[in-house]
């Protein structure tokens, strides 16, 4: 969309940032190691079968990750930082399967610099695994 | 509550559960003189999550200048009466 370090009088409901992301065995593995959780759920397809998922599933913390990366980057952008969030997981998403991120902003108060988007990750099926709600606050506008 | 306009109790209402969520203190009683130096959990963060859910509950925004003139609940209400939420 074009918003290059968004300050917040650029910011209006409506817009929206989105990112596709392939949740590759390598990114799972690599996400495991890094947060210490090698449940096998995430590793181990027969015992994630018989927790009854087609296959290995990616851990939410990981889904939620993703949001990160259009937040600070893109939507509200580097000049924000976090206040609130709060995320619902819908669908279990399989380790190898591309879910599409979206930001969308759904308001905006600039008397205290701050910002509200709707958080949503589709899958390939139109399943919504992830949707939620943040409030993002600009340190310097 | 007694001794204040519909229009104001309509307000409190509204605004107590905001409060009561964003302070997560189910039993905080809202006052006129109710002010963030009396809520612990009424920190710098939480005012803006505050201000964020109140404009989102009523349909308004407040400006930089109603926010620093407002001292306590009761000039918040006020501020509310005047956009004419009520």
């Amino acid at each position: 969309m074009g918003l290059e370090a968004p300050k917040i009088e650029d910011i209006s409901p409506g817009q929206s940032a989105q990112r596709e992301f392939t949740f590759s065995p390598e990114i799972v593995a690599r996400f495991g190691d890094l947060v210490d959780d090698h449940a096998p759920v995430h590793f181990d397809a027969p015992f994630a079968q018989g927790q009854g998922f087609d296959g290995t599933i990616v851990h939410g913390y990981l889904l939620a990750g993703i949001f990160s990366g259009i937040l600070g980057q893109r939507l509200p952008g580097p000049y924000t930082v976090i206040n609130a969030l709060s995320l619902k997981y819908h669908h279990a998403v399989a380790v190898g399967e591309t879910v599409a991120f979206e930001a969308a902003v759904e308001q905006v108060s600039p008397a205290v610099g701050a910002v509200v988007l709707r958080l949503t990750a589709t899958k390939g099926n139109g399943d919504v695994a992830v949707s939620g709600r943040t409030t993002c606050s600009f340190r310097t506008t | 509550m007694a001794g204040i306009s519909e229009a104001e109790a309509t307000i409190f209402t509204t605004i107590t559960p905001i409060f009561r969520t964003v302070l997560e203190d189910d039993s905080l009683e809202l006052t006129r003189s109710l002010d963030a130096h009396q809520v612990e959990a009424w920190d710098s963060l939480n005012h803006i999550t505050l201000v964020v859910e109140l404009e989102g509950a009523f349909g308004v925004q407040f400006t930089t200048d109603e926010l620093a003139a407002m001292a306590n609940i009761g000039d918040l209400v006020d501020c509310l009466l005047a956009k004419g939420v009520a």
